[in-house]
């Protein structure tokens, strides 16, 4: 049997070499994306973890139990920024030879040297040290290895301090072992009793900048992406396999006609496809190894990858080389069933039924359900948000593959009322008798376009609302440093930094070109502002919606240096000192949403030689914007001994992209899979049309004989194309945005964000991509209609 | 006596018994019966519409009726599973049909040779047989030739050989000259006949030609998916 | 079927005897009804009264005359002319039949089951001369496919006809 099988593959003459052809590269091509998406993955995978030691000593990660004489690894953990871009520092004092060493480091470093990764040390180098290297007491000792970096483009920096040190810096904790787990939900820092349960209560409440993502989202959305590649892949090999068993049933039927059983002729089918699909394997391993470096340097997630991350795991590796053949194998054997029933062939083939309406009920409860809980409200806790959302999200998934046959259709049979073209006629009917084939050409587009359709709109809304607007340049131009530790409560400094030396630090910022004024906010713990400010256009502060609206605590600062940066609020006329209230500077105040430059704060009773001694909370430092200044000034912020760095001295600017980056990443994403899987739609398109052309090749050669041209029947296959690719198209996305407009009013309290001109022009090259391959088949249509096929034999 | 013995005393090799069978709703047979004697050349004739190729599908198994029986040697072959129905047309019963029978990629040799590899014969053995056929229909010389490169009378005189070769009880013919011109026809009739008279094989004839259902012994007419005969006689 | 000129034919081939131009007729033409001898000397004298050949001399042998005839110019263009005139397309073969389904519908009887008594009947026919064929010479292939496609034809004439019966019956019998 197998070898009667082979003898078909081998002796099928050009048609049959040319389809087992078509399938190899078909297959190959497949596996080879999807291998390099499974790679991606893993790279994806590793990539996170290797965030896992930020995460050091943080209330987000469980310590291990380290084995027993370990010394401790004083551990003090801040974020940097250099010129938009993220650090991440780590200082770092070793308290004996058997503390625990970050991973890419021989060893911890000595007090007086750092560990950098190459790419920062390459700009500590190629930097004026007063804008970078004076931050980091001492020199480079060695570049951090691989193993410790995301990526390539990673700037981290473990800094070697003394024991005695970092003992009296605030935010240090001892750890006797490095984190090597990603934590699975990120958890906000939280103060107070209201905040829920942490990890670790006891560490700090940090969150790196370069943070990776939770390990459950990574998960998640990692999934979710090889999913939106694999299913147009496997349906293009699938319909491939399939349109390539169909042609041969003629010859089935007659095997059968002959005495073959069922089983018989699903195994000579099998072995054609099988033996394509193992071949096209191989090509696409080829190409996967091919392609792998240059692969690795495409910034998928935001960032470029490490070759060497690039892998497949074994087991990787013989899902794809035993599962693909025999997917391929399988797929045969189901295009057969029909043939299999009858060994009369072609002949006897009865009409499908038509889809019903039924089919769009799905779909309906789908998107009822988010609608539900837009209207109702989501559950509060987050897993059961996340469970009514995805569960909803996974509804109206499946609805639109339940219910694609039934809008191909339903677009068919108002083509086919409404047109006088007999072209269009033709495309309508023949699409109307069989829409679920017309349906599966295109239904991997199904997936891509609603899911990238639903994050894209997400993440823009996200954005959206994360990105503070910031109400002038000025503003945004602003750098502040955090110096008092944050309480509990979040809205009073329980620890200032000491006051005197504040005044010297200002005289040391004014004094570099590009700043243009300096403000010392200082502690007062008697001090309070009214709730109410009718100057800033709300009516409260804080989060007291309606109700009462008790007394803030607020900072002091001098007249005089607030005259220097006037978009920052006024004094009034003849005061020393303004009370503005605490808090509003800083990563965790509302600063940035509502702008103060037109304000006129209420004077504070403190005497201008009074104001040198209180503790300061924050410094203020408005810059004109370029690197030079923002870096220097923020070189001598970190510098300053007097006041340890808590968190790196930031502008609105450096805090928006550190939030962004991670959704940049994603949107990165999601951009591949719109670029990646409309084309590979469009091709299993083609793979259906071409068959079609094949089967009616009689009748199209009659029409032409007939009078009919060439150009209506290239209207009727483009029609056959277009018609399923664009009204499934146009329904998926706009579940998309209906799914995601939902979403936005609902889980984000946030209205929906169009998204950006890339998601549009994407889309929309995608789809005239796939029309253009549809376009491709025109030539063939040309060549298969001419006379000769009309002849009687 | 057991049906076995009966047939062998009345000689019925086959026999369809009031076979019912709609495609949709479009009935084709309508309690069609029709038994065929052992070694008789049988002709059923009707036209076009009639259900008389349904009838021959019943009759070998190819299609399974809705309602009636088919017998053959004394078992019911309608209940048989598709597999078993696939083994009796691989070596008890042969088929030659209007077209579409042979496989292009094979040869014609190989095509001949199709029911016994099917059946597992060993390739050796069953090229052997398959060429035994070639110079009794005239066709020496043809036996490496795709299929695609033999006129339609020799590819329907390498159909007949294929239905021949592994020397089945009954022969299922249905338009067997239908594609063909008079001479090829003629030719492949006269060889038809001599090959079966001298096995002894039973042949049923479906044809809406007069001329080859001359070559039958007696026929049937299918009228509206039920047998007669001409002269009022038991079909 | 005219005898003379058959007659006439064979003897193109060469002066021949009467005895030998019937025994070829027979062969050939007979299918079973052989000519009378006084038939044949009967059609020569009138063929060679008519100046379509002649006769020779008169051999002296046992037996019935023996003389041998020979075709004229006259004998050899008529033959000619004759060959070359197409059959008249016989309008008498249909009419027996044509004539029993029109009496047989005006009666208002079954005439299905008389076009199928015919039709069973030009089928043994047809069978009888299949199985000639199969063991005759060419001539007889020949001759009995010309008989086979004559029933054919009648046989295509009855389907139709069957399948107007009908409409037939109408016209009849208004």
């Amino acid at each position: 049997m197998i070898s009667l099988g082979l003898r078909l593959v081998v002796n099928g003459g050009r048609e049959a070499v040319t389809r087992l052809v078509i399938l190899t590269v078909a297959v190959g091509l497949g596996v080879g994306l999807l291998l390099t998406a499974v790679a991606a993955t893993n790279a994806a995978v590793t990539w996170n973890n290797r965030h896992a030691w930020f995460w050091t000593g943080t209330s987000s990660v469980v310590p291990h139990t380290a084995a027993a004489g370990t010394a401790p690894l004083w551990w003090h953990p801040v974020g940097d920024f250099f010129d938009g871009r993220q650090i991440e520092r780590f200082d770092v004092a070793a308290a004996g030879p058997s503390s625990p060493v970050p991973p890419g480091l021989p060893r911890d470093p000595a007090p007086g040297t750092y560990y950098a990764s190459p790419a920062l040390a390459a700009l500590i180098h190629g930097t004026p040290a007063s804008q970078l290297a004076d931050r980091y007491p001492g020199h480079l000792a060695g570049t951090i290895g691989d193993a410790g970096l995301p990526s390539p483009d990673s700037l981290v920096i473990v800094v070697g301090r003394t024991p005695a040190q970092l003992a009296q810096t605030p935010n240090t904790v001892q750890v006797r072992s490095v984190n090597d787990v990603m934590p699975g939900t990120f958890v906000p820092p939280c103060y107070g009793p209201h905040c829920g349960r942490v990890p670790s209560p006891e560490g700090l409440a940090y969150f790196p900048n370069d943070a990776g993502g939770a390990s459950s989202s990574i998960d998640l959305i990692l999934a979710v992406v090889a999913l939106a590649i694999l299913t147009p892949v496997l349906i293009f090999i699938g319909t491939a396999t399939r349109l390539s068993a169909a042609r041969r049933e003629e010859r089935f039927a007659a095997m059968r006609l002959a005495g073959a059983t069922r089983g018989q002729v699903s195994l000579v089918a099998a072995i054609e496809s099988t033996v394509a699909a193992v071949l096209g394997t191989a090509i696409g391993f080829g190409l996967f190894f091919l392609l792998r470096i240059p692969v690795a340097g495409i910034p998928f997630i935001g960032q470029p990858f490490f070759p060497s991350e690039l892998t497949l795991s074994l087991p990787d590796i013989l899902l794809v080389a035993i599962g693909v053949p025999l997917f391929a194998a399988l797929a045969a054997r189901m295009a057969l069933r029909r043939v299999n029933i009858s060994p009369l062939g072609v002949t006897r083939r009865a009409r499908p039924k038509p889809p019903g309406a039924w089919r769009v009920i799905p779909l309906l409860a789908g998107l009822a359900e988010l609608g539900f809980w837009t209207i109702h409200g989501h559950p509060a806790s987050i897993p059961g948000q996340i469970q009514a959302f995805a569960s909803s999200f996974f509804i109206i998934l499946v609805g639109l593959f339940i219910a694609g046959p039934w809008v191909t259709m339903a677009a068919a049979v108002a083509m086919a009322r409404w047109t006088s073209r007999p072209a269009t006629l033709l495309a309508a009917r023949r699409i109307g008798d069989d829409p679920r084939a017309a349906f599966r050409a295109v239904s991997g587009l199904v997936l891509a376009l609603f899911i990238t359709t639903a994050a894209v709109v997400a993440i823009t809304t996200q954005d959206a609302k994360e990105t503070t607007p910031f109400g002038t340049v000025a503003q945004s131009n602003l750098m502040t440093d955090q110096i008092a530790a944050p309480s509990p409560s979040g809205s009073r400094v329980t620890a200032p930094g000491p006051g005197a030396p504040a005044a010297a630090l200002a005289a040391r910022l004014d004094a570099i070109h590009g700043i243009h004024g300096v403000v010392v906010l200082r502690a007062d713990p008697t001090l309070t502002i009214p709730g109410t400010f009718h100057d800033l256009g709300v009516n409260t502060f804080g989060d007291n919606p309606g109700g009462s609206v008790p007394p803030i605590p607020a900072d002091v600062a001098s007249c005089a240096q607030l005259a220097t940066v006037p978009d920052l609020g006024h004094c009034p006329a003849g005061a020393t000192a303004a009370a503005i209230p605490a808090g509003v500077f800083g990563p965790n105040g509302f600063f940035g949403s509502q702008g103060t430059s037109g304000f006129t704060w209420p004077a504070a009773n403190v005497p201008a030689a009074r104001l040198d001694a209180l503790g300061v909370d924050t410094i203020g430092v408005e810059t004109d914007g370029t690197t030079t200044a923002i870096e220097q000034a923020r070189t001598v912020l970190e510098t300053e001994p007097a006041y340890p760095v808590l968190n790196a001295p930031s502008t609105p600017e450096d805090n928006v992209v550190a939030d962004v980056a991670a959704n940049n990443g994603y949107q990165q994403l999601a951009n591949v899979v719109i670029l990646v899987s409309l084309p590979i739609a469009g091709c299993t398109l083609v793979a259906g049309i071409a068959a079609g052309l094949a089967d009616r090749k009689r009748p199209f050669s009659m029409l032409r004989l007939a009078g009919a041209r060439l150009s209506t029947l290239r209207s009727v296959v483009a029609l056959e194309g277009a018609v399923p690719l664009l009204s499934v198209a146009a329904v998926a996305i706009g579940t998309g945005f209906a799914g995601a407009a939902m979403f936005a009013r609902e889980a984000q309290q946030h209205p929906m964000v169009a998204p950006g001109i890339a998601y549009y022009l994407l889309t929309a090259g995608g789809i005239v991509i796939s029309l253009a391959i549809i376009a491709a088949t025109f030539p063939l249509l040309a060549r298969i209609t001419g006379p000769e096929t009309a002849r009687n034999e | 006596m057991t049906s076995i013995e009966k047939n062998a005393v009345t000689g019925n090799i086959i026999e369809a018994r009031s076979l019912s069978l709609s495609f949709g709703s479009t009935p084709a047979l309508r309690g069609a019966s029709l038994a065929v004697r052992r070694g008789e050349i049988v002709a059923v004739m009707g036209p076009s519409g009639s259900g008389k190729s349904t009838l021959l599908h019943c009759l070998a198994g190819i299609l399974v009726p809705g309602e009636g029986e088919v017998w053959f040697g004394g078992q019911r072959l309608d209940s048989l599973s598709d597999d078993r129905r696939s083994a009796l047309r691989r070596m008890r019963f042969g088929s030659v049909f209007q077209s579409g029978q042979l496989v292009p990629e094979l040869t014609a040799e190989e095509n001949v040779a199709l029911p016994l590899l099917l059946s597992g014969t060993r390739r050796g053995p069953a090229m052997a047989a398959a060429r035994r056929w070639f110079p009794v229909l005239g066709l020496d010389g043809l036996e490496r030739r795709r299929s695609g490169e033999l006129s339609g009378g020799q590819a329907q005189r390498v159909a007949l050989a294929r239905g021949l070769v592994a020397e089945p009880e009954v022969l299922f013919a249905d338009e067997p000259t239908g594609a063909l011109d008079s001479v090829s026809g003629e030719l492949v009739m006269d060889l038809l006949t001599a090959a079966v008279r001298e096995r002894g094989t039973t042949v049923v004839l479906v044809t809406h030609d007069a001329r080859v259902a001359a070559y039958a012994d007696r026929e049937v007419v299918v009228r509206d998916g039920k047998v007669g005969t001409l002269t009022g006689s038991q079909p | 079927m005219s005898v003379p000129l058959t007659l006439l034919g064979l003897l193109e081939r060469g002066p021949s005897h009467g005895y030998d131009l019937k025994r070829d007729y027979d062969a050939y033409f007979g299918q079973g009804r052989p000519l009378r001898y006084s038939q044949v000397y009967a059609t020569l004298s009138r063929l060679a009264r008519d100046g379509k050949a002649v006769a020779g001399p008169v051999e002296q042998e046992a037996g019935p005359e023996r003389r041998r005839y020979i075709i004229t110019s006259d004998g050899v263009a008529d033959v000619e002319r004759w060959l070359g005139e197409p059959v008249p397309p016989d309008p008498d073969l249909q009419s027996e039949l044509f004539t029993k389904v029109v009496l047989a519908l005006m009666l208002g009887k079954r005439a299905d089951s008389y076009l199928d008594t015919q039709r069973a009947a030009h089928l043994q026919r047809m069978r009888e001369l299949t199985s000639f064929k199969q063991r005759g010479s060419t001539l007889d292939v020949l001759l009995a496919d010309h008989a086979l496609y004559r029933l054919e034809a009648d046989l295509r004439w009855i389907d139709h006809t069957a399948a107007r019966l009908d409409q037939l019956a109408r016209a009849v019998r208004s």
